[in-house]
């Protein structure tokens, strides 16, 4: 499933003294299986060009498809889109509010089918059947053991739990795109590690296209495989991790932080030892300046 | 001089809203149940402490026991000298020790950063010549003075924090503590509220509580303070804290990236020191083997 993005232009309050123009005919294109990763400075509009990924905002100009239907023509199915595009918002876990894990991450499927399908309504035991298992496979996918945690407190959980229930809250709906605004923030090494660990699992085996807003430029670089970079509601370029931050001018012109292993390789360039490519995080790093170091015969 | 203490503290959240004094509700709750277990540590006027720890182990309620938002349940806390329990020291203690939020919508009051600002010393009883005097003063502090009169709700995430430390700063604590205060905040917006509280400490002398989960800030601080599960389980320099790589990976946190390097070549056998903490350092290092 892919997101196809034309011309789309976005202003907040129209035709009063505060219009704003959020996005500037912006064009993109995610193909089916990317792992996408959207970089720009806070108020670069990076999180109101996700909200039109499932219509919860509608372009002030131009469109944007998702598999081919633009939801923001008359008669389209916005609650189809919504079941495919899953939103996870910065600090998901501010949303957790049911009693329990299981009816927290019941609630949107509860609610989806409550209004679309009738059949169930007239058949509570299939309704309850279903929901329990969609909500088993919510659960079990982002790593926890659904018996032991099902009837727990959300608000009993650690931080990184508690972001893992609320990623099942959206899980649940089966989408078909994940969109995650800063999924890592606020999450200490190992719950970061984890959550990423989560998303390359998702990928692989539940839901092919990933989009991800981050400021961790390590994340970023170590798992996209295209990256869009965002400036003053334009976009400036989609790149993949390797060209992007080779770029050296189009980095210092965009102010854009790079991974701290980017850095220790351009400042070893500047010394006259270069690598035919650039590692983003401390393993990479390691292999190839452990690979170097054998090849000029030191400590192999 | 001494500015923070504790000394054996104890404490726990009342999980179940349970109104009985706590000695009563005791058989409720196992070990894990306490928030804190026997800290004891002490910060010198004019340190800079980092305090690091995983999710839940106990960071933000050793910040919120600093300055009597919550009492400990056994030990003791003295602020220069003030116990916390003693009630009528309270207010002292509080103006002494001022606390930095994470997300600093939650710390702004006021729609004028002016306003905002002077919302705490208002607060204390200053006289308003002397409260625009601090709001100046403050302003200058954290590099925002061309910001008096601008709306706070149109300042980025880094700018409406930096105005979140200038409302503790009027009101002139000696203490500084920041909960995470940039974790909600982009590459930039992070190095300009660590510029500040950097100069802060270095040029005013304050005495700086840093609590974070990027190992890169920690690496600043004069000492860290590492906490698990509510109990202090290591203190030192950067440098000797981060040279505990396994360990501290072992209790979900990690090292900066040069130290990890550093550490991934050496157990590969190459002759490199593994207690490295910027990557400037790192790159003298690797010139030296290359």
């Amino acid at each position: 499933m892919s997101i196809i993005v034309k011309h789309l232009s976005f202003v907040y309050n129209p035709n009063t003294p505060f219009a704003k123009k959020a996005l500037n005919d912006i064009n993109l294109v995610i193909e089916d299986g990317d792992f996408f990763g959207i970089i720009g400075h806070t108020g670069s509009g990076k999180s109101t060009l996700v909200q039109h990924f499932n219509a919860l905002i509608k372009p002030s100009r131009g469109n944007v498809r998702v598999d081919g239907m633009d939801p923001a023509e008359k008669g389209a199915d916005l609650r189809e889109l919504r079941s495919n595009v899953g939103m996870v918002f910065q600090y998901p876990e501010y949303q957790l509010f049911a009693e329990t894990v299981f009816d927290d991450v019941a609630f949107g499927f509860r609610n989806y089918y409550k209004r679309s399908k009738k059949e169930l309504k007239r058949d509570p035991d299939r309704f309850k059947a279903e929901t329990e298992e969609r909500v088993r496979e919510a659960i079990t996918m982002v790593g926890l053991d659904y018996e032991k945690i099902k009837d727990k407190s959300p608000f009993d959980l650690s931080g990184g739990q508690k972001r893992r229930v609320a990623i099942a809250g959206v899980i649940v709906m089966r989408p078909k795109i994940l969109v995650l605004d800063e999924p890592t923030a606020g999450l200490d090494p190992r719950g970061k590690a984890e959550i990423l660990r989560l998303l390359h699992e998702l990928k692989k085996n539940y839901c092919p296209t990933i989009v991800m807003i981050s400021h961790n430029m390590n994340e970023i670089a170590s798992n996209c495989n295209k990256i869009a970079v965002i400036s003053e509601g334009k976009i400036i370029c989609v790149r993949s991790p390797q060209e992007l931050f080779s770029d050296d001018e189009l980095i210092r012109e965009k102010g854009i932080e790079v991974p701290e292993a980017v850095r220790l390789f351009k400042l070893l360039r500047q010394k006259g030892i270069s690598f035919d490519r650039l590692p983003f995080n401390a393993e990479e790093a390691a292999g190839l300046l452990f690979e170097r170091l054998k090849e000029e015969g030191k400590y192999a | 001089m001494e500015a923070i203490r504790f000394d054996n503290v104890t404490f726990r959240y009342n999980q179940t809203g349970d109104l009985r004094p706590p000695e009563e509700v005791l058989t409720d709750f196992g070990p894990s149940d306490y928030a804190v277990r026997g800290i004891s540590f002490s910060i010198q006027k004019g340190e800079f402490v980092a305090i690091l720890g995983h999710n839940g182990s106990g960071k933000s309620t050793v910040a919120k026991l600093m300055n009597g938002l919550l009492f400990p349940e056994k030990g003791t806390i003295t602020v220069f000298g003030m116990s916390t329990r003693e009630l009528e020291k309270l207010f002292e203690i509080r103006k002494r020790v001022g606390i930095v939020f994470q997300n600093p919508d939650n710390q702004m009051i006021a729609t004028i950063v002016e306003d905002d600002i002077a919302f705490g010393p208002e607060n204390i009883g200053i006289e308003p010549d002397e409260i625009s005097r601090r709001v100046d003063w403050a302003l200058r502090c954290v590099g925002m003075e061309g910001y008096r009169m601008a709306s706070s709700f149109r300042l980025s995430g880094g700018q409406k924090q930096r105005i979140a430390i200038a409302g503790v700063l009027a009101i002139q604590p000696q203490v500084l503590v920041l909960d995470e205060s940039t974790a909600m905040l982009d590459p930039l917006g992070r190095k300009e509220v660590l510029d500040v509280v950097k100069s802060l400490n270095k040029q005013q002398g304050m005495t700086v509580v840093l609590i974070t989960h990027f190992m890169e800030e920690a690496s600043l601080a004069d000492r860290i303070i590492v906490l698990n599960d509510g109990e202090k389980v290591l203190e030192g320099t950067p440098r000797q804290v981060f040279s505990r790589y396994d360990y501290l990976k072992s209790i979900g946190l990690s090292v900066p990236f040069a130290a990890k390097v550093a550490r991934i070549l050496k157990d590969k056998g190459v002759p490199i020191e593994a207690d490295v903490l910027t990557t400037e350092e790192l790159f003298e290092r690797i010139c030296q083997l290359l």
